[in-house]
């Protein structure tokens, strides 16, 4: 309770959390809004049906959907905790906090609960928004439709998690958060890939999937539809579909976040702050 | 009762050694400083201190205890410079440490009065000026009252007005009888302020000891005579005399304690002396400690 209240004093009124949190739920929103208009003029599918995105916004399938959704930009999420965490390092306030008498287990405990915290505000977003936008566009719907795929959100929840246990273990270890924010888009966005291809080329087909960010970026999957399957059959596609069973997913992406906590514990504790 | 002891307390930064070990006893109701050129360890020493900086060797204890949280939160502390978020308000900066410290609230508004910050208790840190930002320092290690402040160069980077500001609110805490401990490079701040000081250079203890005794010393007194073989031989029988050395003409006495240059001009008239100089030369603090620091200079290659 203690640190929950010291960390809300801290982070509410920071104007970078909220201008990236204002984001995050914004660009999340407007791509809910806008993809359901969108007609895709595909020539290479035959029937234009699957393309209609309509489709995913109906009660059971939209929990899916969002939690696929919600998922892509997660990134953000991890650049607020860079922030967050770069801050105490940049403003000598993990020193000053220890000075002040807090635990070097207590400073990082705070950072797990504004982690928690913010995947549960995030979760509880799409879920109000995921109720509205399902009522609007479902129809003949029944009580255990709404609710038979809330799980999704659940995996959400723990994939954003782990997604930002993997920023703090940056954060700590780099204690800079310019750098560590380039470290984090090029590590995700170019060096794994590049690694996943190497290995999966000379080594083990199948080893790609094992890779931090692929397990935590691809825990959410792709919502079953008839699109899916059409990127099943087309091999340009088959990157986006092939991936492991969602609980080993699961297993690995909370392994590989309570790896990240406990390096960061380890690198603050023996570290001079 | 002991408030901290330190046992052989070293650090080494790379080839440096920033501290070698350091055993010293601060007890309840000093005014401790550490005194000594910049570089010569004493941040280093307070940052192992208050559980920043992990020591390659020795150990600490904070009232009779192994270093905790617990113990750093009945310590006010200031190292090197005033830490705060930038971005937030003096006050909720201080709500931030009364959360960590378990301080009810109401208590800010009583330290921001004492370093009369209470109009700008609004503002964001980052707006205040270097002097208000080192006495917002102060103010929120006055929080909850502490038993012990640890201050290290308080008055750095204060205009006059500010250094009087800051040594006159240390005394008036030290005067409630807490236990406070100084670091300091300036021998003025820590003679102004403290009872007890240590000497360090280049993380070694040269002196330690009451301030009185070892700072301010004794005067020496210097001596000139026409008749200088005979004012060698008295003195060197004088009772008066602790020591004396002599370079030419001019000899350099140092007296007994309690003993006045008057005694020891009537006791050479007594004798038959006649001088022709008589100089006291308040044996000034700063010549003490260049005196100190001088004496530890390692021998040339």
């Amino acid at each position: 309770m203690k640190l929950l209240k010291i960390e809300s004093i801290k982070v509410l009124p920071y104007r970078v959390f909220q201008i990236l949190g204002i984001l995050y739920v914004g660009s999340f929103l407007i791509s809910i809004i806008i993809i359901p208009n969108i007609k895709l003029e595909a020539s290479m599918v035959d029937n234009q049906d699957i393309l209609n995105f309509k489709s995913l916004y109906i009660f059971p399938e939209i929990w899916k959907t969002w939690a696929y959704l919600a998922a892509k930009s997660n990134i953000f999420l991890a650049i607020i905790l860079l922030f967050l965490v770069g801050n105490e390092y940049s403003f000598n306030m993990f020193r000053q906090q220890v000075v002040n008498g807090l635990s070097r287990s207590e400073l990082l405990n705070g950072k797990l609960l504004v982690i928690i915290g913010i995947a549960l505000a995030n979760t509880i977003i799409i879920f109000i928004f995921g109720l509205i936008f399902g009522f609007i566009y479902s129809s003949g719907y029944s009580f255990s439709d709404v609710f038979s795929n809330l799980w999704m959100l659940g995996i959400y929840f723990i994939q954003a998690v782990a997604h930002m246990l993997f920023a703090l273990m940056l954060a700590v270890w780099l204690r800079n958060k310019t750098l560590a924010i380039v470290v984090l888009i090029i590590y995700q966005v170019i060096l794994e890939p590049i690694i996943r291809l190497v290995v999966k080329k000379y080594v083990w087909t199948k080893l790609g999937l094992f890779f931090p960010m692929r397990v935590i970026t691809r825990l959410t999957p792709l919502p079953d539809l008839t699109l899916t399957e059409f990127f099943k059959t087309n091999s340009d596609f088959q990157d986006f579909t092939v991936s492991l069973p969602i609980w080993a997913n699961l297993l690995l992406a909370v392994g590989y976040g309570t790896i990240f906590y406990l390096i960061s514990r380890q690198i603050l504790r023996k570290r001079n702050l | 009762m002991i408030v901290l002891e330190t046992d052989r307390l070293d650090k080494s930064y790379g080839a440096v050694h920033a501290v070698n070990q350091l055993s010293l006893t601060v007890e309840s109701g000093q005014v401790y400083g550490i005194l000594g050129p910049n570089g010569s360890g004493k941040t280093t020493t307070l940052s192992m201190l208050m559980g920043i900086v992990a020591p390659d060797g020795g150990s600490f204890r904070w009232f009779g205890e192994k270093p905790s949280p617990a113990a750093n939160i009945r310590i006010g502390a200031l190292i090197e410079t005033p830490n705060f978020y930038p971005y937030l308000s003096l006050e909720q900066n201080l709500k931030v440490v009364c959360r960590i410290k378990g301080i009810d609230e109401s208590d800010i508004s009583r330290v921001l009065s004492l370093v009369s910050l209470r109009e700008r208790r609004r503002s964001r840190f980052a707006t205040l000026s270097l002097g208000m930002k080192q006495r917002l320092a102060l103010g929120a290690l006055l929080l909850g009252d502490p038993e012990v402040l640890v201050l290290d160069e308080p008055t750095n980077g204060l205009d006059p007005e500010g250094i009087a500001e800051v040594r006159n609110l240390i005394r008036q805490v030290a005067s409630t009888g807490k236990t406070i401990l100084l670091a300091s490079h300036i021998l003025d701040e820590v003679e102004k302020v403290c009872t007890h000081v240590v000497v360090l250079k280049k993380g070694n203890k040269l002196a330690e000891g009451k301030v009185d005794s070892l700072i301010q010393g004794r005067d020496l007194v210097i001596l000139e005579s026409e008749e200088p073989e005979k004012l060698n031989s008295s003195l060197s029988q004088s009772p008066l005399v602790e020591s004396f050395s002599r370079e030419g003409l001019e000899f350099r006495v140092e007296l007994k304690p309690d003993v006045k240059h008057a005694d020891l001009n009537r006791e050479l008239i007594g004798s038959g002396i006649v001088l022709s100089r008589m100089e006291v030369r308040k044996n000034r603090l700063e010549d003490q400690f260049l005196e100190l620091v001088k004496q530890s200079k390692p021998p040339m290659p």
